[in-house]
């Protein structure tokens, strides 16, 4: 499934935004116009549904609670609310599923956050069913229940369960190579899901033989694309049942042997554990800046080695959203313009800009998403643009 | 001797780099420069001049929607003499008429039948857009890769740079090229007399 639409209200510094998605879709704006927070919407959802430790309460207070969650412009309105469709195919004409979430505080008491409303529509032979709107006759008896929703429990969330493990499966990462190299040294603590990627390694061990042979195969075919010298990938296991990666490069003395993963360079680890991803599992990968440490040369090439990692598997592709401030990265031609979202600032929050239909134009004419669309998200741009 | 080889994209650039390779001489010591588009060789066509009065400099464009390239050249140039070593070569219209130029490189790589092509590469109007219409009837592999995915709003495929630099630097002939080719021609006969051009080394 991909998730098709998303409509935020007082969502951080979205006091109201909406947008269409791709399967790929690239998010750009200048430096806090708030493309970290959008994509937490879609961790939010992620951490409300997760099996262990999940839920509301506890996505809410791993936030520091509604009050720094919701829009400073939120005055009149202190609902918090995040809508999503979910459809088969990107370009189906409607949803198969609608979700909607809004939360306020209790407003006494401990200030609790509670459920104003959650709703679930489904489409099938092409009629929409409700399957569920809340506040229902149960809420009003027993408000305890608004503290929950029923998309993170498995004995009320049966009927839209497809809704709930799409959710919990999003992925998303930001990889510090160095935490992953180092971890041993740094003895640094793991986050809950594992958003740095330090037990990366872990995530290919964890795969069966098989499995892990045909990625870290299709992944050497991608690398030595980007980087001509390199040759071979392996997986491994040291005496003391360690997980590691090793690489060999055409370059080195025939009989240097091969390399951990601790002297990759952090561009190579990087792009390892990105194309991993891409090939592990259907569901929503998002990337934060995923051109960091890399080479611009291989950057460029970014958008192209997705695609084809993407195309390499057989089964269904996984949803990708990627944030970035990359020029070089935008200027591929190939990039589907209506995947590429512009983040601006308003007076009153940010608005999610996706291209005009001029600007759609000038991409099918040849110019590139970086020529088009990132010179709008460039701050200093601004007064020209009021000219165009 | 370093040659400064000047353009405005990926693909000018193999095809600078494969002209300068027909020549004897020894001229393996490239400098190249790009950004691209051609805002970019135009901005800097002053510095190009001054460093081809101590070595050879190679510029190439395409011509695009312009008349023809002496009314482009004067332009560039605001009507200054080019120094003797610098060559400024226009592609007619895009440096994708001169791939198609070589009918049977390209029909081979195309894996299509040469009669498809034209044999008048200068007289198409936008080559980029013949080229990649032509390229529907490559094997899907390529054909994904040089076309934008169905449906997409992008002018052209993930890997058309990538692909493209590799068949000019792997199988694009010149030399069967500019049979069909005048300003190919013209270009690669001007590029082996750059390389033995007089004045410094």
């Amino acid at each position: 499934m991909y998730i098709s639409y998303i409509e935020l209200k007082n969502w951080r510094n979205f006091q109201h935004a909406e947008t269409s998605l791709r399967e790929v879709t690239y998010i750009i704006g200048a430096n806090a116009t708030g493309k970290s927070n959008f994509l937490d919407a879609f961790r939010f959802l992620r951490d409300v549904t997760k099996v262990h430790g999940g839920g509301l309460q506890k996505a809410i207070s791993d936030r520091g609670g509604l009050t720094k969650l919701r829009c400073l412009h939120a005055r009149r309105d202190p609902e918090v609310s995040i809508e999503v469709h979910l459809k088969d195919q990107i370009d189906d004409p409607h949803p198969v599923w609608r979700y909607r979430i809004a939360v306020k505080s209790e407003g006494v008491g401990a200030n609790r956050p509670v459920i104003t409303a959650e709703e679930v529509y489904q489409r099938s032979e092409g009629r929409e069913k409700c399957l569920l709107r809340r506040p229902d006759d149960e809420d009003q008896t027993d408000r305890e229940r608004l503290t929950q929703t029923s998309l993170e429990q498995i004995q009320t969330n049966l009927r839209f369960r497809a809704v709930a493990e799409h959710f919990s499966d999003t992925t998303y990462l930001h990889l510090v190579p160095q935490l992953l190299k180092y971890g041993d040294f740094i003895g640094g603590r793991q986050l809950e899901n594992d958003p740095f990627g330090q037990a990366f390694l872990d995530r290919v061990a964890e795969s069966t033989e098989k499995v892990r042979k045909s990625r870290l195969s299709r992944i050497q075919k991608a690398l030595s694309n980007a980087i001509p010298q390199f040759e071979s990938l392996r997986f491994e296991r040291d005496p003391s049942g360690h997980p590691h990666l090793e690489a060999k490069y055409k370059h080195h003395r025939p009989l240097a042997g091969w390399q951990r993963e601790d002297q990759f360079s952090d561009g190579t680890l990087r792009l390892i554990a990105l194309f991993w991803l891409l090939m592990e599992g259907d569901s929503l990968l998002l990337l934060e800046e995923p051109e960091l440490s890399l080479d611009e040369d291989i950057v460029r090439q970014l958008p192209r080695l997705i695609d084809r990692v993407r195309r390499s598997t057989k089964r269904r592709q996984r949803q990708l959203m990627v944030s970035t401030h990359s020029q070089a990265l935008l200027e591929s031609k190939g990039i589907d313009g209506r995947g590429v979202l512009r983040l601006e600032r308003v007076h009153e929050g940010t608005k999610i800009m996706g291209p005009t239909s001029e600007e759609l134009d000038l991409l099918k004419s040849g110019l590139s998403p970086a020529e088009v669309l990132l010179a709008k998200s460039h701050p200093k741009n601004a007064g020209q643009m009021v000219l165009v | 001797m370093t040659v400064l080889v000047a353009t405005e994209d990926e693909i000018s650039e193999s095809v600078a780099i494969r002209l300068i390779g027909q020549t004897a001489a020894n001229m393996s010591d490239l400098q190249l420069v790009r950004k691209n588009g051609n805002g970019y060789l135009r901005s800097r066509i002053g510095t190009f001049m001054s460093v081809a009065k101590r070595r050879p400099v190679l510029m190439l464009t395409d011509l695009d929607q312009t008349k023809c390239a002496p009314t482009l050249i004067r332009k560039w140039t605001k009507g200054k003499a080019l120094p003797t070593r610098f060559l400024f070569r226009v592609a007619v219209r895009e440096v994708e008429s001169w791939l198609l130029a070589d009918r049977e490189g390209i029909a081979k790589y195309l894996s299509i039948a040469p009669q498809k092509i034209t044999s008048a590469p200068e007289e198409i109007a936008d080559p980029k857009a013949y080229l990649l219409d032509l390229a529907r009837g490559a094997p899907r592999e390529l054909r994904n890769e040089l076309l934008p995915a169905k449906g997409s709003i992008a002018s052209q495929g993930f890997g058309y740079n990538s692909r493209l630099r590799e068949f000019v630097a792997k199988d694009w002939s010149p030399k069967r090229a500019a049979e069909r080719c005048e300003s190919l021609r013209r270009a690669l006969d001007r590029v082996s007399g750059l390389c033995n051009a007089p004045g410094g080394t």
